[in-house]
C-alpha cells in the first residue's frame, strides 16, 4: 500500500486531519480496486488514449 | 407549445414568430428565476434582436432548418463570444471569450436564438448544482430538491419551459443526471461525435457535449445540427453523422434490448425498478425482443474512471490551484485528490479502460442497446449528502453517478428517458448504445415516448 499521507505532504497539500483521513480512505480504496484489476492487463495492452502525430502545418504554427 | 417540433410547425404555419417564442421564454425566465435560479446570464435584448433577424430571414424565404428561430440556452461552460462564460466558478466570473464554442457556432448556423447561459455545479465538477458562487439551483418538481448536475441549470430551464432546449456537458453523468432528476430527455452522444472545441474542459478524455430537451424527437433534431467533424478538436470523429430523426409512433420490431442481470438493478429505489421494467414492457409491446445480459465489472470500471477523472481534472485546473480561497470546498477536495494519482496508476487505468471497452462491446453481440435505470435514487434534498438505498446509506454523489459514469469511460452514447414519477419526483431510464449508433437509441426512445403519450408533463403549478 502506498503511504498516502507522505504523498499528500510531498505534494504540499495542507489539509485538516479530517480531510486527510478522508482522502487516505478514498485513495486506499481506489488503489485496492486498481490492483485487483491489473491481472486483466496483458503486456501489450495499449492505453485507451493514444498519441497521434499532428499533421505538419507549415512551420511552427500552434 | 413546449417542444421544438411544435414550435417549428407553428413558425412555418405563420401561427407564431421567433420573437413571440423568445418573449414567451424570457417571460418564463424572469418569472421563475427567483424560484429556481436556472440561469447565470440572460441576454434578453440580444435574444429579441436575434429572434427578429430569424423572423426576417423566414419572411425572406431563408429557412435554416428545424431549429430556425428556436430559443435555447447554453450551459455556462460553452464559450460565447462577447458573453461572459463563468464555468460556475469565481475563477472565471469575469471571463468574456473572444470566440464561440463549436456547439454555439453550429446552433447559431442552425438558426437558434440564444437566451442565455445556464447555471451549473462549480467547474462542472459535481452532481448537485449547489453552487457557492452563483447560488443554489433548485428542482422545478420540488424546489427543496437538487436538480442534479453538473448541468443543473439546463435541466431546470428545460423542465420548467424556460427554454426549448439547453445544452449540457457530461463527464460522469452531468447531462443524464439532471435530465433524470428534472424529468427531461438528456442525450450524451458518443465521444467524438460533438466537438469539444471552445468548452472549458473538466476532463479531456471524458467530457461529452449534448442536449437536454423535452422530448426525444427534439434531441434528435439538435444532434443533427451538432454532429460532424471539427478539425479544431483532435478527438472529433471523421465518421459522417447519421440520420437521427426517428419516425413518429415507430415500431421496434427486430431490435434486441438488453436487460442487465447484474449491477444495474441492485440497490435501487423500488419505484425506479418498477418504472424501468414497465418501460421495457412498453418496448416489448412495440415489437422489441428483451434479452438478459451480464455486464462486466462496472464498479471496477467506475473506480478506474475516478482515477482518470481525478488526474485529468487536476491537470486541467492546475494553473488555478493556487487560488484555493476562490474554489468551493467540495470541488477543492476533488482537485486535491487528483494530486495523489501517480503517473503509472493513471496509465494503468487508461490501459484497463481499453480492456473494459472490449469486454463491454461484447454485450452488443446479443443486444442492440441496454436498458437500465439512469440513477438508482431520486433527486436528493438540497444539502443531503447521503441517500438510503436498500436500507443502507450511500454517498449521494456516488449513488447518483453509479449507473452513468462508466459510459463516459467507454465513450458510448446514452439517452436518459423520463419514465414516470415516484413521490412526485421524476424517474428516468437509460438507453446505452453502440459507439456512433445514436440513431438506434433515439429510435427506441422516441417509440417508447410516443407510446407513453408524448413528453413528460410540465411540473405541477408551472
Amino acid at each position: 500500500m502506498k503511504d498516502w499521507k507522505q504523498i499528500a505532504a510531498a505534494q504540499g497539500l495542507v489539509l485538516s486531519q479530517t480531510q486527510l483521513d478522508s482522502h487516505v480512505a478514498l485513495m486506499s480504496q481506489l488503489e485496492g480496486i486498481l490492483d485487483s484489476l491489473k491481472s486483466k492487463l496483458d503486456i501489450d495492452t495499449e492505453p485507451a488514449t493514444v498519441f497521434q502525430p499532428a499533421p505538419w502545418s507549415g512551420g511552427g504554427e500552434k | 407549445m413546449n417542444t421544438i417540433r411544435e414550435a417549428g410547425e407553428a413558425l412555418r404555419g405563420n401561427k407564431t414568430t421567433s420573437v413571440a417564442l423568445t418573449r414567451q421564454c424570457l417571460d418564463r425566465i424572469h418569472l421563475l428565476q427567483p424560484r429556481f435560479n436556472a440561469f447565470i446570464t440572460v441576454v434578453s435584448e440580444a435574444a429579441l434582436a436575434q429572434a427578429a433577424r430569424r423572423d426576417a430571414e423566414l419572411a425572406a424565404g431563408t429557412d435554416r432548418g428545424p431549429l430556425h428561430g428556436i430559443p435555447i440556452a447554453l450551459k455556462d461552460v460553452f464559450e460565447t463570444k462577447g458573453i461572459r462564460t463563468t464555468c460556475g466558478s469565481r475563477l472565471f466570473e469575469n471571463y468574456v471569450p473572444r470566440r464561440d464554442a463549436a456547439v454555439a457556432e453550429r446552433l447559431e448556423a442552425a438558426g437558434c436564438v440564444l437566451l442565455g447561459k445556464t447555471g451549473m455545479h462549480e467547474l462542472a465538477y459535481g452532481v448537485t448544482s449547489t453552487n457557492p458562487h452563483f447560488g443554489t439551483i433548485r428542482n422545478p418538481w420540488n424546489p427543496g430538491h437538487v436538480p442534479g448536475g453538473s448541468s443543473g441549470g439546463s435541466g431546470a430551464a428545460v423542465s420548467a419551459s424556460m427554454a426549448f432546449m439547453a445544452m449540457g456537458t457530461d463527464t460522469g453523468g452531468s447531462i443524464r443526471i439532471p435530465a433524470a432528476f428534472c424529468g427531461t430527455v438528456g442525450l450524451k452522444p458518443t465521444y467524438g461525435r460533438v466537438s469539444r472545441y471552445g468548452v472549458l474542459p473538466l476532463d479531456f478524455s471524458l467530457d461529452h457535449m449534448g442536449p437536454l430537451t423535452r422530448c426525444v424527437h427534439d434531441a434528435a433534431l439538435v444532434l443533427q445540427a451538432l454532429a460532424g467533424h471539427d478539425p479544431r478538436d483532435h478527438t472529433s470523429s471523421p465518421l459522417p453523422p447519421g440520420q437521427y430523426s426517428p419516425p413518429t409512433g415507430g415500431r421496434l420490431t427486430g431490435l434486441r434490448i438488453g436487460i442487465p442481470e447484474n449491477f444495474y438493478f441492485e440497490r435501487v429505489e423500488p419505484g425506479i425498478v418498477s418504472a424501468v421494467r414497465q418501460t421495457a414492457s412498453v418496448a416489448e409491446r412495440l415489437g422489441a425482443k428483451l434479452v438478459s445480459v451480464q455486464v462486466p465489472d462496472i464498479a471496477g470500471l467506475n473506480a478506474i474512471g475516478r482515477i482518470i477523472l481525478f488526474a485529468e481534472a487536476t491537470a486541467a485546473m492546475e494553473p488555478f490551484l493556487h487560488r484555493r480561497d476562490e474554489i468551493g470546498p467540495d470541488v477543492l477536495s476533488l482537485l486535491d485528490q487528483g494530486r495523489y494519482v501517480l503517473a503509472a496508476d493513471y496509465v494503468q487505468a487508461q490501459r484497463l479502460r481499453r480492456v473494459f471497452q472490449l469486454e463491454y462491446n461484447r454485450i452488443f453481440d446479443s443486444a442492440d442497446v441496454l436498458l437500465t435505470p439512469t440513477t438508482p435514487n431520486l433527486a436528493p434534498r438540497i444539502g443531503e449528502t447521503s441517500v438510503l438505498l436498500d436500507g443502507q446509506p450511500e454517498d449521494a454523489r456516488l449513488a447518483s453517478t453509479r449507473f452513468v459514469r462508466a459510459i463516459n469511460i467507454l465513450g458510448l452514447p446514452a439517452l436518459a428517458l423520463p419514465c414516470g414519477l415516484v413521490d412526485g419526483l421524476p424517474v428516468s431510464a437509460q438507453l446505452i448504445g453502440k459507439a456512433f449508433d445514436e440513431a438506434t437509441l433515439l429510435r427506441i426512445g422516441a417509440a417508447i415516448e410516443d407510446a407513453a403519450g408524448g413528453p413528460n408533463p410540465t411540473p405541477p403549478g408551472l
